[in-house]
């Protein structure tokens, strides 16, 4: 395998208060290749947004990374100077947030809020920076993008300002694209039509994709690997294909089974996972899942599983994965 | 928008005829004559008759209304009964462009100290700068001018003999410090407290966060993505503002010597010198209209969504 583009080792992020500290991000490693799409599911406080404000620290106060190292490129970002971080945000790193109304300045020209990007790392004239701008909104197919660089986000529909927002993300052709939630706020079709767009930017400039997102369709559709967050770990990583066809971890299972299918009677009702996240301001000492877990057993609560190599590379934390390996083993024999 | 100018000015000419009538029946309705000098000798009945048939005043009210109104159209706001030998062109001419030029000094500096004054309590991470900003806003705000006024001239003038006690020798001589501070340190208050608050409300908003995650630098980011959007109560604050602090107040034009138009205005209402109440009233609320229609085109220019919504 080549080298990876991104490195993620140990990632501790805590955020002080008055409860305690919250362990949103608690000993976190991954890794993303060149040109790779990865996925990171998991429900709402598991620490997914966290994750990937980290990766620009851009983790709003008091919350800090407390511990561990993200290599870009071989670089460690945690140690950077607040100016060799602009350095990278926006330009090594481009974000994309969720809510594309909320992400643009309402009183600034579209064409200006994809120039400024533009500027804040290419020594460059305004003339050039604003023909930049047009060719990205060209790239995300906004019709007429001469005019329409003048208008202002008010002017766009929502589908169209998610457009412009993946239009400043990509603006400096950067190797890795964080996408946090990109579509949440979008109708289904536009939806899409977006995730469309990114899947030809990941095509065409090879840039890796990190998709954040809280809907297992669509991350199974366009993700290669996929990462399952819980309590500011993961529990579960592997090829996507193979993690949701027949899960590891009873997390997963959990929330593949809460997705709403069509092909399922509305009677049968709507599956959700009992119980609720847990308060990571005071994580218990075992499994985070333990709790809720249909599964667990009786050294659950007493231990935290390590990640077990569940086959071509996967893992899972569960002391399952470690029983399910053994039995394989044993058949093997 | 040229209609919306248009509408907007058309708009002012009831606003000014309200203000006109209120202002001529309020202050013919005051006791009293604009012949009564004030001191031990009553004036003499036959002279003071002498006195109201030149002046028109012993015309029934209704004609003594429309005709004053008729001649303030043409520009002739009439003579002043309490100093014959001027019209009230003549005192609007001397005594408005001190008041203006004091007024316009204090606003801008109001306005040019009290954003980034402001915008520094708001983004400082010490507790004690945002502390210090805010009691000299809130010193500035409860404050009244004729207070802040003498302690100035106690102080810079008799203690430390910087500025001159008393009198006016133009905008930029010492002469003019005491009178704008004391005219700035409301307005600054209140630009300050305003553009503060919105700053807070703005600095967590999204596109910020975007802004930040395009890797801007940290000065453009409050210029361009907080401060724009913050501007706008500040504008329309200082505004409300702008008003009475151009036309001059009287406290702190009678406590500083300042030969000014918000001083008269108060010496004439006094006197019950009809036509120069009437015309300075009359430029008072032309001021306030004008102000208004400036800082409702301030909204047009920062607000893309203000266009849409009013330029049709």
């Amino acid at each position: 395998m080549s080298a990876p583009l991104l490195q993620i080792d140990d990632l501790r992020v805590r955020i002080p208060s008055r409860r305690g500290e919250v362990k949103a991000v608690d000993g976190l490693s991954f890794s993303v290749a060149p040109g790779e799409v990865v996925g990171i599911v998991g429900e709402s406080g598991s620490g997914k947004s966290m994750l990937a404000l980290s990766m620009l620290q851009l983790i709003p106060k008091p919350g800090r990374i407390t511990g561990g190292r993200i290599a870009l490129n071989g670089r460690n970002l945690i140690g950077l100077s607040e100016a060799e971080m602009r350095e990278v945000r926006g330009n090594e790193i481009g974000m994309i947030f969720q809510d594309p109304s909320a992400s643009l300045n309402p009183v600034l020209r579209i064409g200006r809020q994809v120039a400024e990007t533009v500027e804040a790392h290419h020594r460059v004239t305004p003339a050039q920076s604003w023909r930049r701008s047009v060719e990205m909104l060209q790239g995300v197919r906004i019709p007429d993008p001469e005019a329409r660089a003048r208008d202002y986000p008010h002017q766009y529909s929502g589908g169209m300002r998610q457009r412009v927002v993946i239009a400043i993300g990509m603006a400096n052709a950067p190797k890795l694209l964080i996408a946090d939630e990109p579509t949440t706020a979008l109708d289904v079709t536009v939806q899409a039509q977006i995730m469309g767009l990114l899947g030809r930017m990941n095509k065409e400039t090879g840039t890796a994709i990190l998709l954040i997102s809280h809907n297992i369709a669509l991350v199974s559709r366009f993700c290669t690997r996929v990462l399952v967050m819980y309590a500011g770990r993961i529990v579960e990583a592997g090829p996507t294909a193979q993690v949701f066809a027949n899960p590891e971890h009873p997390y997963t299972r959990a929330l593949l089974n809460a997705v709403p299918r069509i092909d399922r009677r509305v009677e049968e009702g709507l599956q959700t996972i009992a119980g609720r996240p847990p308060d990571l301001a005071s994580l218990p000492a075992g499994c985070a899942f333990e709790p809720r877990c249909p599964a667990r057993l009786r050294s659950c609560a007493e231990e935290q599983p390590p990640a077990f190599p569940a086959g071509e590379g996967r893992f899972a934390r569960c002391w399952l994965a470690e029983h399910s390996k053994h039995q394989q083993g044993n058949s093997r024999s | 928008m040229l209609s919306f100018l248009i509408k907007r000015i058309l708009s002012a000419i009831p606003t000014l005829l309200i203000a006109y009538t209120l202002v001529f029946f309020i202050a013919h309705a005051t006791p009293g004559s604009p012949w009564d000098s004030g001191g031990n000798r009553p004036i003499e009945p036959s002279i003071k008759a002498v006195l109201d048939a030149k002046y028109n005043l012993d015309k029934p009210l209704y004609v003594q209304y429309t005709s004053y109104l008729w001649n303030a159209l043409r520009g002739d706001f009439g003579p002043s009964y309490r100093d014959r030998t001027q019209s009230v062109n003549d005192i609007v001419a001397r005594f408005l462009p001190v008041s203006l030029k004091l007024g316009a000094a204090a606003m801008l500096l109001a306005v040019l100290l009290g954003l980034p004054l402001g915008a520094l309590a708001a983004l400082t991470r010490h507790p004690a700068v945002d502390g210090l900003i805010r009691m000299i806003s809130t010193l500035g705000i409860s404050m009244p001018t004729y207070v802040v006024t003498s302690i100035l001239i106690v102080s810079l003038g008799v203690g430390l003999g910087l500025v001159p006690t008393f009198g006016w020798k133009g905008l930029f001589t010492a002469s003019s410090l005491v009178p704008i501070f004391s005219l700035a340190l409301a307005p600054l208050a209140a630009v300050i407290r305003c553009f503060r608050t919105s700053m807070l409300e703005v600095m967590n908003l999204d596109f910020v966060r975007t802004a930040r995650a395009k890797g801007m630098k940290p000065l453009p980011i409050i210029i361009h993505h907080m401060g724009r959007n913050a501007l706008i109560p500040a504008i329309t604050v200082a505004g409300s503002y702008a008003a009475y602090v151009l036309v001059g107040s009287f406290f702190v034009e009678s406590i500083a010597g300042i030969p000014g138009f918000g001083r008269y205005f108060v010496l004439a209402i006094a006197a019950r010198d009809y036509p120069v109440i009437i015309g300075t009233t009359l430029i008072y609320a032309v001021i306030v209209v004008v102000i208004n229609l400036l800082v409702d085109l301030s909204y047009f220019l920062l607000d893309p969504r203000a266009r849409l919504e009013q330029g049709r």
